[in-house]
């Protein structure tokens, strides 16, 4: 009785991917209804692999996607002047647009940090640093420019 | 991401949402972008041998864009986007998939509640490969008629 109740209960709600058995095979559907989720070793093995593939996809998806987000390295070494927006724009408007350039800005985004915190016990470094980004600054700028795209706002 | 979507900004990421109603869908969306006339396009991320897309894959869609459009009420595509990624691979190829319309939706909706108090004799499986890995190959009469 208590199990029936139960039953009936779960029924009236249902998740996306218990639906889509659906169009996998309904006995399996009835089969997961009465005895639970059973699964096979290799489908565990799915599961997690899907799971850490999902973890990344959100994680790209945030960073591809985030509006207008920090520029750690360039905004220690210059603030929040125009050397900045220069970077930012090229990476909103040049590297966002590609596979490559994606990877790219997570790489960043995962190193950064641990970068700034290192810059910040070596002051001396920042000067170092000002003159090594003023090429890619130029290059950012010529190409932004070459593009057509939208300067730094 | 697809080039449909380049011009769209991510809107929802990793979400979950429920409809209200008889009965109640609920739906993790992987994203879902917003375009400049502020409809919504699914994307779900697959991790599969093939690439290959399945009716599964459009029905989960499908149960996302319901549960989504009736706890929000924003207007959701009537396609969504499967990204398939296969196993080994890094490169993820998108496939473009037309959802379910609302009475399709209730359809299987209602089905699955009649298999469940055993109203209705369930079908066979989409293919009869699928018994070769199935957990309940033992239970299923199907699945051992296969398996011999």
């Amino acid at each position: 009785m208590k199990a029936a109740a139960k039953r009936r209960r779960r029924s009236t709600s249902v998740s996306a991917s218990e639906l889509a058995q659906m169009g996998v095979c309904e006995r399996l559907v009835v089969f997961e209804h009465r005895y639970g989720t059973r699964g096979l070793p290799q489908q565990q093995a799915a599961i997690e692999r899907s799971r850490r593939a999902h973890e990344r996809f959100y994680r790209r998806g945030r960073i591809a996607s985030a509006p207008l987000g920090r520029c750690f390295i360039a905004t220690m070494v210059f603030g929040e002047g125009p050397e900045t927006q220069t970077l930012r724009a090229f990476r909103d408007q040049v590297l966002r647009r590609g596979p490559t350039g994606r990877r790219l800005i997570v790489t960043y985004y995962r190193i950064a940090p641990g970068v700034c915190r290192m810059l910040v016990r070596q002051p001396w470094t920042h000067s170092v640093l000002r003159i090594a980004l003023r090429p890619v600054i130029w290059l950012a700028l010529r190409w932004l420019s070459a593009t057509g795209a939208r300067r730094a706002p | 991401m697809p080039q449909d979507l380049r011009a769209s900004r991510l809107a929802y990421a990793e979400q979950l949402f429920r409809s209200t109603g008889p009965v109640a869908v609920s739906a993790n969306v992987d994203r879902a972008y917003r375009d400049q006339a502020g409809v919504l396009t699914l994307v779900e991320l697959k991790t599969r041998n093939a690439d290959k897309v399945y009716l599964s894959d459009v029905i989960e869609l499908s149960a996302q864009r319901h549960a989504l459009h009736s706890q929000t009420g924003e207007q959701v595509s009537e396609h969504g986007y499967v990204v398939v990624q296969r196993v080994g691979a890094t490169r993820k190829r998108v496939h473009r998939v037309k959802l379910l319309g609302d009475e399709q939706f209730s359809l299987i909706v209602t089905r699955r509640e009649r298999l469940l108090i055993q109203a209705e004799i369930p079908g066979p499986p989409r293919s009869a490969a699928l018994c070769e890995h199935c957990a309940y190959r033992s239970e299923c009469k199907w699945g051992a008629r296969r398996s011999r």
